[in-house]
């Protein structure tokens, strides 16, 4: 990744200086046979000039004019004056060229006429043997400072070895003056090769660049509608639109757009190429300057508004311009030199880049400013749109880097995330593993101290009382079995408690019967049983079954024991609150009240269900039957173990 | 014709009650007594009897292993395990071992005498924890075919028996004849021992003790 965006870095800048080396192998230092160039002519002027009529096709007289000697390329300064904006109000005046070519020269391949640069705010037409063979008029151009110029000869040229006259007319506007290149001819093949080379590079480059970077500026603007974060993205897409409307001109030489309106947008687009360079060299650095920021942007808006067409300022921006861009190179040395010193300041290697290149720029800048106003060779070519090209492709690659950090950064974020929630999983099995271990030892321990209170109070204390009294043969052989029996029962109720039962009562209640089925059925009593789905009790556990288990299975033996019954009946019912047991009997039944102050089991009884938190009631009158009512809490039971 | 019936039991006393049983009734008859693994197995050589009560808790090794070996030697034979407590484990595993009962020993000899009826009639009263355990484990997600998965019948049954009602009750709940009840009982235990076996089957091959 690295190596590509240095190779591409590379590639830009190699590419910006082929350009510069490569304009002076255009037109070749020598003419080649065949080819004259011409770099002398007569020049004239008079006032004013004339933008409105239409170009004789045959000039029969030339005006008086005094003529003086110049060398080509030959610019006409500047006049400084006032006008307002439209051209044809202001001052006008006609410049004439005169060249001459002796008749040696006129040889048989000399077909065609090139001429690399024409600049001015007006019209042009060139005369050969004083045939209009060109005019800018009908061409329908009016301001012209960057289109090469090819144009065919008269036939009768070449054919009558004559000495060839060439006259050039520029009308103008004074206040931008005009300048002419030197002037080829030659075969046509060989003027068409130097104006192809001149097209591509002065016309086609911009053009094709700025195309390519308007499409990925809007890939980027793509990027950052979906993270507004990115705000080099949308940097990088306001500058792709700079950089195309300013480039706009170099090959539109004349737009639809107003003239003026055209002028505004190809200054402003510099001075904001300017700002939103330094916006984007900042987000390079991650460093904010924002009080200049706001300065900088403010100046450009302001800057951008007093210079809108709308006669705030009276002189047109054709002549603001180069004053203009004056200003913009200023602010493009603060920026070049901020970025430098914060490079060096940063080590940064990308600012580094950037800060060469930003110095390329303003050079080649004051290189295209001098050309405009015609302060170096005039045929030489604008080469802002060529080292523009660099900084897009540093910004490019900056773009593609971070982009690919992003993502490299995101996918090891998340594989780190991943290692570290398999980790926490792995923590969390085993913390889980520990606990369930740490339970099923209390479970077991719990467990195993309730078997122990159970064999000790129950079973262990009836078999030590009765082993004492068999011993000392106060039993009878009728007591004993009952006493066995009893702890029997007792063994098997309790290994039953040990069973899981879960939350389910009514499988409680069906082993209680399937454990006294037979002993019912010896005893020649009838069970009917009534019991309806109850809701599961989330409170049962191994202690409450078997406080269940008993107190059911004492009212059964007692009913066994004392009511002579012929049919029992228990029935599982439950409302909103309470699953209620209900065992019925047909037997003698006894005096509740009697029994209550009396007997022991009765109070057991009670004593157990208030274990549960329920609820036991007794109904009963002597030769009446019983019943005995078991309402157990469906929410919460358990008072024996809070 | 009576029941003949071969005793496995290792305590004497509770041999003495079997057989006093079983020789007070007038359709049964003791065919055989052994206090021993070794010597229950002997017994296989021979005639087989209707009924086999098998003690788990032999001297030497345990009565399920007897349970196995009867299952091939004595294929028309019903095993009965006799059992302390009826608990859910051992019974269990007696049914699956090839057992279609189990019988209590703390119970009188009429109620001995009878239960050995009702399985020869049919199968043993299935108690409730068991019950709920073959739901759990014949469900039809767990067991694939339909050899070792319960029917609708048969689950109804056993739901109504977790919820302890008996089998005449079921008898008169689901409207069918007391038979009809009983061979649904058989067909559990039939399944649950095809379970067991084809459960076994896959744990060896797991293990990788068998061949396809």
């Amino acid at each position: 990744m690295k190596r590509a965006s240095w190779a591409l870095r590379a590639i830009s800048l190699l590419a910006a200086c082929a350009g510069c080396v490569s304009c002076t192998f255009i037109e070749p230092a020598e003419p080649p046979p065949g080819t004259v160039h011409l770099t002398a002519a007569a020049l004239a002027t008079s006032f004013p000039g004339d933008l409105r009529t239409p170009p004789d096709k045959v000039l029969s007289e030339l005006p008086a004019l005094t003529w003086t000697p110049v060398t080509l390329p030959h610019s006409l300064p500047r006049a400084v004056m006032g006008g307002g904006s439209d051209p044809f109000q202001m001052e006008t005046m006609t410049v004439w060229y005169r060249m001459q070519v002796p008749a040696a020269q006129v040889t048989p391949q000399i077909t065609d006429l090139y001429l690399p640069r024409w600049h001015t705010w007006g019209h042009l037409r060139i005369y050969a043997n004083r045939e209009l063979i060109y005019s800018s008029m009908e061409e329908g151009i009016f301001a012209a400072f960057n289109d090469p110029l090819q144009v065919r000869l008269p036939a009768d040229v070449s054919a009558t070895r004559r000495p060839l006259e060439l006259l050039v007319r520029i009308d103008c506007v004074r206040a931008t003056g005009g300048a002419l290149s030197t002037v080829w001819i030659g075969s046509g093949t060989a003027m068409r090769s130097m104006f192809d080379k001149r097209r591509l590079l002065q016309n086609l480059v911009p053009q094709i660049t700025s195309s390519i970077f308007l499409v990925l500026g809007l890939f980027a603007l793509g990027l950052w509608a979906r993270r507004r974060r990115e705000t080099t993205q949308l940097l990088f897409f306001v500058l792709s639109v700079l950089f195309y409307v300013r480039n706009l001109h170099y090959y539109i030489p004349d737009p639809s757009l107003p003239e003026a309106w055209f002028s505004w947008l190809q200054v402003n687009s510099v001075g904001w190429l300017d700002v939103v360079t330094y916006f984007f060299a900042l987000r390079l650095f991650d460093l904010r300057h924002r009080i200049f920021e706001r300065i900088l942007l403010g100046a450009m808006i302001a800057a951008s508004i007093v210079t809108l067409p709308l006669g705030l300022i009276q002189n047109n921006l054709a002549v603001l311009g180069p004053l203009a861009y004056l200003v913009f190179t200023a602010v493009s040395l603060v920026v070049a030199i901020m970025v430098t010193v914060t490079s060096v300041r940063l080590r940064s290697a990308e600012g580094g880049v950037l800060a060469v290149i930003l110095w390329l720029n303003l050079g080649l800048g004051v290189h295209d400013w001098m050309l405009q106003n015609w302060r170096t060779d005039i045929e030489s070519i604008y080469m802002l749109p060529i080292g523009v090209v660099a900084l897009f492709a540093m910004f490019l690659a900056t773009l593609v880097r971070r982009y690919a950090a992003a993502l490299s950064a995101s996918e090891k974020a998340s594989s780190l995330l991943e290692a570290k929630l398999s980790e926490r999983e792995r923590e969390l099995h085993e913390s889980y593993d520990k606990l369930r271990e740490i339970e099923q030892a209390s479970l077991l321990s719990q467990e195993r101290q309730r078997l122990m209170r159970e064999m000790h109070d129950g079973l262990g204390s009836a078999l030590m009382s009765s082993l004492v009294a068999v011993e000392r043969g106060q039993m009878a052989s009728a007591d004993i079995v009952q006493v066995l029996r009893e702890c029997v029962d007792d063994l098997k109720l309790t290994i039953d408690s040990l069973e899981p039962v879960g939350d389910d009562l009514l499988i409680l209640l069906a082993t209680l019967r399937y454990r006294l089925e037979g002993r019912l059925e010896a005893a020649g009593i009838k069970l009917e049983w009534n019991v309806n789905p109850v809701p599961s009790l989330p409170w049962l556990n191994p202690t409450l079954s078997l406080h269940i288990l008993r107190i059911v299975q004492e009212i059964l033996t007692n009913v066994l024991k004392h009511a002579r019954a012929k049919t029992i009946r228990l029935a599982a019912t439950h409302d909103d609150t309470h699953i209620s047991i209900a065992v019925e009997d047909d037997g003698v039944g006894f005096d509740v009240d009697q029994a209550a102050h009396s007997g022991r089991g009765l109070a057991n009884l009670r004593q157990r269900a208030a274990l549960l938190n329920a609820l036991l009631q007794f109904e009963s009158r002597p030769g009446g039957g019983t019943r005995v009512c078991l309402r157990l809490p469906i929410a919460t039971a358990d008072c024996s173990q809070s | 014709m009576s029941i003949r019936v071969a005793v496995v039991e290792d305590d004497a006393r509770f041999r003495a009650a079997f057989a006093a049983a079983i020789e007070g009734s007038t359709d049964l008859s003791l065919q055989a007594q052994a206090p021993t693994l070794q010597e229950g197995l002997a017994l296989l050589a021979g005639t087989a009897p209707d009924v086999l009560l098998v003690d788990l808790g032999l001297p030497d090794g345990s009565g399920v292993d007897l349970i196995k070996a009867a299952r091939v030697a004595w294929p028309s034979c019903d095993i009965m395990v006799s059992s302390v407590f009826g608990d859910e484990s051992h019974v269990l595993l007696s049914i699956e071992a090839g057992a279609v009962g189990y019988l209590l020993k703390d119970s009188e000899p009429e109620r001995i005498v009878e239960q050995i009826r009702s399985l020869r009639a049919g199968g043993s009263p299935i108690s409730p924890l068991i019950a709920r355990q073959v739901l759990a484990r014949l469900r039809p997600p767990t067991a694939a075919s339909a050899e070792t998965s319960l029917s609708a019948r048969e689950t109804e049954v056993l739901n109504y028996i977790t919820k302890g009602f008996s089998y005449d009750d079921i008898v008169r709940l689901l409207q069918v004849s007391r038979p009809t009840v009983l061979t649904y009982v058989r067909r559990i235990y039939a399944k649950l021992q095809v379970n067991s076996k084809t459960e076994a089957v896959y744990e060896a091959r797991k293990l990788g003790l068998t061949r396809d």
